[in-house]
């Protein structure tokens, strides 16, 4: 579902798989997940998104298949990436950079630095500080407790979560 | 998570954990800061999950 490129990919693909969207079983588009690729291409889609200077925005449109496939008869010279309008499954739309907003951009981007920030500073200073806590509450015993529990919960609701949507998504495929 | 949806999934994972945070913070006992911790890393869980 997350329409990510490979490693094998060139810069200038990868950068393009971000904007694609996906069909789901009703034939109707969504865009695709908020990808570890944001992280990945933060500072090169500020640079482009903050110079480039287009006081109005246009809004995001979705290109249907026919409008697209115009595009289909062109030359070697242009990209196989733009060129198809299913790739791999998927539909190409409008490009993020030109249907995301500064402001959302910065929004999104605040939330991801702070997001990250805050689970590095507890991972870290959680080991630190986890033997002063315990002893301070009289059980320097359970210390070990605190960094074990979070990593088992975690673990224990991944795998919830995936189930789920394993379920979800058999279940979808037989109904079909 | 998807059933819930992805904004739903991750709204939820923030309150989840803030209320993790909280119960961290005003914990009268080594055994309520243990669960308090459990709370958190489910929350994490929901966060750290991309379809």
């Amino acid at each position: 579902m997350i329409s990510n490129g490979g490693p094998d990919m060139t810069d200038d693909r990868r950068h393009d798989a971000f904007f694609v969207i996906t069909s789901n079983n009703n034939g109707l588009t969504k865009p695709s997940t908020i990808s570890p690729l944001l992280c990945i291409s933060t500072f090169r889609m500020s640079a482009i998104i903050l110079t480039q200077h287009t006081p109005t925005r246009p809004k995001p449109t979705r290109m249907s298949t026919k409008q697209l496939t115009p595009q289909l008869r062109t030359t070697e010279r242009t990209p196989l990436l733009s060129a198809s309008p299913t790739h791999g499954g998927h539909i190409r739309t409008v490009p993020l950079k030109e249907s995301l907003s500064t402001t959302r951009f910065i929004t999104i981007c605040i939330g991801i630095f702070s997001a990250n920030f805050v689970f590095a500073f507890q991972t870290t200073s959680m080991p630190t500080l986890m033997t002063g806590i315990s002893s301070g509450y009289g059980h320097a015993e359970l210390g070990s407790y605190l960094g074990s529990v979070f990593t088992l919960a975690n673990t224990a609701g991944m795998s919830t979560s995936q189930f789920s949507s394993l379920r979800i998504r058999s279940e979808g495929t037989t109904d079909e | 998570m998807e059933s819930l949806g992805r904004k739903v999934a991750m709204l939820t994972a923030g309150l989840l954990y803030g209320l993790g945070t909280i119960l961290c913070a005003t914990s009268g006992s080594m055994y309520h800061l243990i669960a308090a911790r459990a709370v958190a890393g489910v929350s994490h869980s929901l966060d750290s999950l991309h379809p």
